[in-house]
């Protein structure tokens, strides 16, 4: 796959060309228009100097045009090392009236036909010695020395008018354009290094917010997981995606604290049974000869194995109703019948505790559901029921609808819990007493209910106000439910 | 030598317990934190062998408040939590060492064994004090080149007055350090176990490595040691 190119460079690239392109038309330009205006001003100087001609044009006794003046006494149409000027006057027939010493015996090129279609003109023509230069032209009516209108091809030699052309040889005019392309090349490659400077730094820092997440996000690593952009201070385009990675590392952090949680809780109640089972067994066969300890280690061992083989069939239940939901099946289930079934073995240790107990489950309340997951579903929330409440409280089974929903609920009075622990109650091996002392649970209990309500598209929710905890169950809605639950 | 295990897992408390106090240790126990912070605290201990999930008192804080009030006890940390971080973070808390559950109990044993020689400032396990050789390892005794048969109240107070070999060591001591609580101890019990330990070490018509210091105590000194 291609590499893709960098922002930096996908914004200096374009940047760059565009604003030397920019640069480049402009200075082009400028060229342009700064050349024709001087152009245009030594066109009119040039004119100028036609017209001045004019004025040394007369006409004899016989009304033939005359030049009035010697060009001697015209030194600036003499020979110059630059800038030599040229004229030229043309008679009405043709016939050169005068033309500057500067010209020779030669003619200005071109004048003649270049001035055929208007009252003035310029032309680019070549002088004498082959340099290139610029004339300008104008039309004189031999009768006046005003300019005269233009010309007439179906006028007789007598009516038309007589031609001014003057003409220089540009030498300051090429060097004024010199001058001025040279200042415009050099703004030029100034403007272009210094775009290109503006441009390099502009991108460098305006890219610096993006760069520093860049670098702090790869310094996250699992132990700095609780680290968080600050969102005000970074610009506006990335606030969006340091939201965004703030509450993938809050997940984040989350997951880890979790893991971290289960590992450590499996350690305990998987080592915790074996250390004790290991030093039982090795006190006891250390000192044989005691029978007394004899016997109470192979006690302990027994007992010992009894708890694992409980932790065993908690884990194996658990990876069951995992694997579970593919394999459920929705049948008519009596609602009341399986939570009294699920209930029954949880009844004498109840009334030990001396807890007060109450069904209100109506009679006839059918439900569609796996009875086989269902069964163990209620004998979890029960054995979490029972096991939990204090000594005299409430245990409550109900059942009812919400939003056309079947509902199995199941509460118990609960001192220990905080709305802080409901999110963990469903973690494998999660318990509220950190020591784990108690090793009658474990706390793999809701855990397997949570993955039987899963299995049967149901589920579980746990809430806890004033003393009361509840676990309600919640039932995919079926049209062809048989039930005569009210609404909770 | 006397020992403290703090310990919520019944089962696991009784047996090392036994096969400590089988081993010849006085040992107390506790099943929660703040007992078992009561008990490190009114008593001098070689080694206290603390678990960290504990009711009522974790054993991480319970070891930073031990610290913290200026004990110095040995203590040995005895836990299901494994990882590098645990073992770290307990070592720097405080604890001397760290043993993970599952253990081997003479893992254990020979683990409180050497706290107690760095307690008493003895590096190697097998001392000499003239004609009497004490194997801390294997708990054994020879006296003048011939094995003596020790009970473990015996070889306990034995190896107590070894460790402070030339110190005069009071009766108040060696009950603390050889009778844990299940005993009251009487101090008769305790010159009862000195008669008893001279006449299985001293060598026959030689003066007794165990010398009595009236109002005092006891003292083992080395033979020709000034008196």
């Amino acid at each position: 796959m291609r590499p893709v190119a960098s922002i930096r460079r996908r914004l200096v690239a374009p940047l760059l060309a565009g604003m030397l392109a920019v640069s480049c038309a402009t200075v082009g330009f400028v060229y342009w228009y700064l050349r024709e205006e001087i152009v245009e001003q030594y066109d009119l100087a040039l004119l100028s100097k036609a017209r001045a001609l004019t004025g040394v044009v007369g006409s004899d006794s016989n009304g033939n045009p005359t030049f009035l003046l010697p060009v001697e006494a015209m030194p600036e149409y003499h020979r110059q090392p630059r800038d030599t000027d040229y004229f030229q006057i043309w008679r009405p027939d043709g016939s050169v009236l005068a033309r500057s010493p500067s010209l020779g015996a030669g003619d200005l090129p071109g004048i003649e036909a270049a001035s055929y279609a208007s009252e003035y003109g310029f032309i680019d023509a070549r002088l004498p010695g082959g340099r290139m230069g610029r004339a300008a032209w104008l039309h004189l009516h031999p009768s006046a020395n005003a300019a005269a209108s233009p010309p007439n091809p179906t006028k007789s030699p007598a009516e038309r008018d007589m031609l001014v052309a003057v003409a220089t040889s540009g030498e300051e005019f090429d060097e004024t354009i010199g001058h001025l392309v040279f200042a415009l090349v050099t703004a030029s490659v100034t403007m272009s290094a210094g775009t290109l400077l503006v441009v390099l730094a502009a991108v460098n820092r305006g890219l610096r917010p993006l760069r520093e997440v860049a670098e702090t996000a790869g310094r996250i690593d699992a132990g700095s997981l609780d680290y968080r952009f600050e969102i005000m201070s970074l610009p506006a385009e990335l606030r969006p995606i340091a939201d965004r990675l703030n509450t993938l590392l809050g997940r984040l952090e989350e997951a880890f604290q979790r893991e971290r949680r289960f590992t450590a809780n499996v350690a305990h109640e998987l080592r915790t049974p074996i250390a004790e089972l290991r030093a039982s067994a090795e006190v006891a066969m250390k000192w044989s000869d005691d029978h007394a300890l004899t016997i109470k280690g192979l006690r302990d061992s027994l007992a010992v194995a009894g708890r694992m083989e409980a932790v065993v069939e908690s884990l194996l239940s658990l990876v069951r109703g995992e694997s579970n939901r593919a394999t459920a099946k929705a049948e008519s289930v009596d609602l009341a019948q399986a939570a009294s079934d699920a209930w029954r073995p949880y009844a004498g240790i109840a009334a030990k505790r001396r807890l007060k107990v109450r069904f209100e489950i109506p009679c006839k309340t059918r439900i569609l559901a796996d009875r086989t997951l269902l069964g163990s579903l209620v004998s979890n929330l029960a054995s979490n029921a029972v096991a939990y409440s204090p000594e005299g409280g409430q245990v409550v089974l109900r059942c009812g609808r919400e939003r056309g929903r079947s509902m199995f609920v199941i509460e118990n009075s609960n001192i220990d819990l905080t709305q802080a622990d409901l999110p963990q109650l469903t973690e494998p091996f999660w318990r509220k007493d950190a020591s784990r002392t108690d090793a009658t649970h474990v706390g793999l209990g809701l855990a397997i209910a949570q993955t039987y309500a899963i299995a049967m598209d149901a589920s579980l929710r746990f809430a806890l106000q004033n003393e009361c905890f509840s676990a309600s169950v919640t039932f995919p809605h079926h049209p062809l439910c048989d039930s005569d639950m009210t609404d909770l | 030598m006397r020992v403290l295990v703090i310990e919520d897992s019944d089962r696991l408390r009784d047996a090392v317990t036994t096969g400590l106090r089988k081993s010849g240790y006085a040992v107390d126990a506790a099943a929660d934190g703040p007992t078992g912070m009561w008990h490190a605290q009114s008593n001098e201990y070689d080694v206290i062998v603390l678990d960290l999930m504990l009711p009522g008192l974790d054993g991480l804080t319970l070891l930073q408040q031990l610290r913290k009030s200026g004990r110095n006890t040995h203590v040995l940390v005895l836990t299901a939590r494994y990882t590098v971080d645990d073992r770290v973070r307990g070592l720097r808390m405080g604890a001397d060492d760290y043993l993970v559950k599952p253990f081997a109990f003479d893992e254990l044993s020979a683990r409180i064994e050497a706290l107690v020689r760095r307690r008493h400032g003895m590096k190697n396990p097998r001392i000499e004090v003239g004609g009497l050789v004490l194997d801390t390892t294997a708990r054994t005794v020879m006296a003048n080149g011939q094995p003596v048969e020790l009970s473990p109240r015996e070889y306990a107070l034995l190896d107590y007055l070894v460790a402070r070999l030339g110190t005069v060591v009071s009766r108040t001591e060696i009950e603390a350090h050889i009778y844990d609580d299940r005993v009251g101890p009487m101090s008769n019990v305790v010159d009862a176990a000195v008669y008893a330990l001279r006449r299985k070490i001293d060598p026959p018509g030689g003066p007794s490595y165990i010398q009595t210091r009236r109002g005092m105590g006891y003292v083992l000194l080395k033979p020709g040691a000034a008196k």
